[in-house]
């Protein structure tokens, strides 16, 4: 069983009204709102995979328990009965640290120990960690979709023509700019992210540097886990179902965001996460919903064949 | 009471059945310049490996500032005061010039210290301070070989193992590392050179350890060592 965003809340006006340029910016608003949904995991891709040269399968499933530990905060504090912008804050910041800290054992109890090993092992061990989230959530959770209480109740911010900007996209697209900024900012700006820059090229010349590795990557992991939980509670926001699987599909077409714009290369992920959200929104909005997954996976083929190293990528050659 | 910064004892270190070192003993004075020669395969870079934290030795034992230090990791060492200059193109192509610079610093607190430091290095490779804004990855060879170099002083060394400072480039260029191998010397760092140019390491040194096959062949003053028919045969390029 696939899970797929399910139609999100609230009516989409420009839909509904007009014909032309609106349905045209109604489209690119709703576009770039779930573009950036699949930025922000696609980061978490492209974190890892820049300092360990592993794509993180699991990461779609943390993705998943974010938006569960964001469910059962939202519960704890009643947000959905009397919903608070304070709450939603709240929401946000445990879904971020419980997924951070998952991050941080996900490593540090599956990939650490094959540290050592081809790397072959960690991928197979990624695959499993994948598998292990979506049971155990089935289990822990059930099985059956749960409803994500209303953090934000809908309104209309802001219309023109026939087109409209709720407050959930603009809660979306303000969240993703924080965070990628911020992001921005601990990667250049930071002895931190000196310290993540160097080790993406060397860990054994970053170690000879006094950097200590293990604390480094365990930290990206923390990093990328915790703007998956971030993503997790945007899409809870815009689309009211949460569910196990729920990080398959949304996890996979991240990925092929990550490999667009050159995995392992930020810039590249956010704007990879953009094309994807923006041309399946087209594609639905303009063809028909049911080529909008067959879009993602024939983009990512198209790259495999055309620019494997992606938009931004560098064309790394595989060092012996 | 011993003034050897650096004491190796009977190290043995191997890649899997491929035993790399067997039972190897070394030591650097404090303030001396040892070279450590022999041919490729020998267990240089191997022993460097192991003295700087980035491999474990099967067995034996490494003495610094007369602290075992054989079981700690890399980058413990380095706040120790032990730096290692990776060979040949060992900087951050991905960082710019200062980046790399900075990363060197990494451990550092003393900011004043470190900048007067950094003031050092330029004056040391001026053509690093043109370039400081540029990418790593696109100095020529001898300036990568600079601010690796320089990148090691940043972390202020108390002893300096440097893996092969002249592989690949120009003879001229060679001079001019050479010379600042002199400079870093004279201002109190030990440092433990590792080279394949033989001859050029042997002038600079006070001592000399030949490595053949993993096994200590010779040692002793360098002078000494220079003068021995089987060095001279077999290293600075003398038929028989």
């Amino acid at each position: 069983m696939r899970y797929k965003f399910p139609s999100s809340r609230g009516s989409s006006p420009g839909a509904a009204l007009g014909t032309g340029m609106q349905t045209f910016v109604q489209h690119l608003i709703d576009g770039i709102a779930l573009g950036s949904i699949y930025a922000l995991i696609a980061l978490g891709y492209t974190l890892v995979y820049g300092i360990l040269r592993l794509i993180n399968f699991a990461h779609g499933d943390i993705f998943m328990v974010g938006a569960f530990i964001g469910l059962f905060a939202a519960q704890a504090l009643h947000a959905g009965a009397d919903p608070t912008p304070l709450k939603f804050g709240l929401v946000m910041l445990a879904a971020m640290g419980g997924c951070a800290l998952l991050g941080f054992l996900v490593e540090r109890l599956a990939y650490r120990p094959l540290q050592q090993a081809p790397r072959i092992n960690l991928l197979i061990t990624a695959v499993g960690v994948s598998l292990l989230l979506e049971n155990l959530g089935q289990v822990v959770f059930g099985p059956n979709p749960k409803f994500f209480p209303d953090l934000l109740p809908h309104t209309v911010l802001f219309s023109f023509g026939g087109a409209a900007v709720s407050n959930h996209q603009a809660v979306v697209l303000g969240t993703s700019l924080v965070l990628m900024v911020g992001l921005e900012w601990l990667v250049l700006k930071t002895r931190l992210g000196l310290a993540m820059r160097a080790l993406s090229h060397s860990h054994e010349t970053a170690s000879l540097m006094g950097i200590p590795t293990g604390l480094v990557i365990a930290f990206t992991f923390c990093v990328g886990s915790a703007l998956a939980a971030a993503a997790g509670i945007l899409v809870g926001v815009s689309y009211p179902r949460v569910d196990p699987l729920m990080g398959i599909l949304p996890g996979i077409k991240a990925f092929v965001a990550a490999v667009l714009g050159g995995i392992g290369n930020i810039r590249g992920a956010v704007v990879g996460g953009l094309i994807l959200g923006l041309s399946e929104e087209m594609v639905s909005g303009y063809f028909s919903s049911t080529y909008r997954d067959a879009l993602a996976f024939g983009i990512l083929i198209a790259i495999l064949l055309l620019k494997p190293e992606g938009l931004f990528g560098r064309n790394e050659v595989e060092k012996v | 009471m011993s003034t050897d910064i650096l004491e190796i004892r009977n190290l043995s270190a191997s890649y899997g059945a491929v035993q790399a070192l067997h039972g190897v003993g070394l030591r650097v004075p404090q303030g001396a310049v040892v070279s450590l020669i022999g041919a490729n395969g020998a267990g240089k870079t191997t022993a460097l490996k192991v003295v700087s934290g980035l491999k474990r030795p099967d067995s034996g034992e490494v003495l610094f500032k007369g602290l075992r230090v054989d079981a700690r990791p890399a980058h413990e060492l380095v706040r120790m005061g032990l730096v290692h200059c990776p060979e040949g193109r060992g900087v951050f192509p991905n960082l710019t010039v200062m980046e790399n610079l900075r990363l060197g610093a990494y451990t550092r607190r003393d900011k004043a210290q470190a900048a007067m430091d950094l003031d050092w290095v330029w004056s040391l490779f001026p053509r690093l301070f043109e370039r400081r804004r540029q990418g790593a990855g696109t100095l020529s060879g001898g300036e990568q070989q600079m601010l690796a170099m320089g990148r090691s002083l940043m972390a202020r060394p108390a002893l300096l193992l440097m893996d092969e400072p002249s592989l690949g480039l120009a003879p001229q260029v060679v001079d001019s590392i050479f010379e600042a191998v002199l400079k870093i010397n004279r201002q109190g760092c030990s440092i433990l050179l590792v080279e394949q140019n033989a001859q050029r390491a042997l002038e600079i040194s006070s001592l000399a350890w030949v490595l053949e096959t993993g096994r200590v062949l010779l040692h002793g003053p360098a002078a000494e060592i220079s003068r021995n028919p089987r060095v001279r045969e077999a290293y600075l390029g003398e038929g028989a």
